[in-house]
């Protein structure tokens, strides 16, 4: 199964408790697609580059999925549901399109 | 007409070498700003590779990079540009 890297823009005034449910959400959302979790990043509010519903910051999610690729469209049109999420990026990892030397 | 012999001499450039290919900086991580700015105009266009001497194929997967940063609004679309 190939690996994707799922990208999220949230709502950046949530409380704690509402975010927790947020992420549950999304989590279920993972499950129904068949989405294995393999790692989270999660950078908190952070400036964007431009305004996103007029909010001059987001908060950001990052995690990396294994899945088939088949629902791919499907998780992220399910992801968008939520008013709270306000821009999702599904993108294939490409092993072979790395180029930095370790 | 202007003879050809007054023609301006061509300035010389030094070669670049593409910071992909040597395994310096990474294509594909859209997260990296700061990285992605070193091949952004001031206004936020991407540069052209004549410019930045990055190789054909990797400055069409860096174009599929920034874009990426932009819709995640890591780097902007357009900026104003600030005259000093």
């Amino acid at each position: 199964m190939p690996t994707y890297e799922v990208g999220m823009i949230l709502n950046p005034n949530l409380e704690k408790e509402k975010l927790e449910l947020e992420k549950e959400i999304i989590q279920r959302a993972f499950d129904k697609f068949q989405a294995e979790v393999k790692a989270v990043d999660e950078w908190g509010n952070r400036r964007l580059a431009y305004p996103i519903e007029k909010d001059t910051e987001g908060y950001y999610l990052f995690y990396t999925v294994e899945m088939p690729g088949g629902n791919v469209k499907a998780l992220e049109s399910e992801l968008l549901i939520r008013d709270n999420v306000r821009r999702v990026m599904i993108v294939k990892d490409r092993p072979e399109w790395r180029t930095k030397k370790q | 007409m202007r003879p050809k012999s007054k023609a301006r001499p061509r300035r010389y450039k030094k070669p670049k070498v593409c910071p992909f290919c040597t395994g310096e900086l990474e294509v594909t991580d859209y997260k990296d700003t700061k990285m992605l700015r070193r091949f952004m105009s001031e206004t936020g266009k991407i540069l052209p590779r004549r410019r930045t001497g990055v190789c054909a194929k990797h400055q069409r997967r860096l174009a599929t990079t920034i874009k990426r940063a932009r819709i995640m609004a890591l780097v902007p679309f357009t900026e104003k540009l600030v005259r000093k």
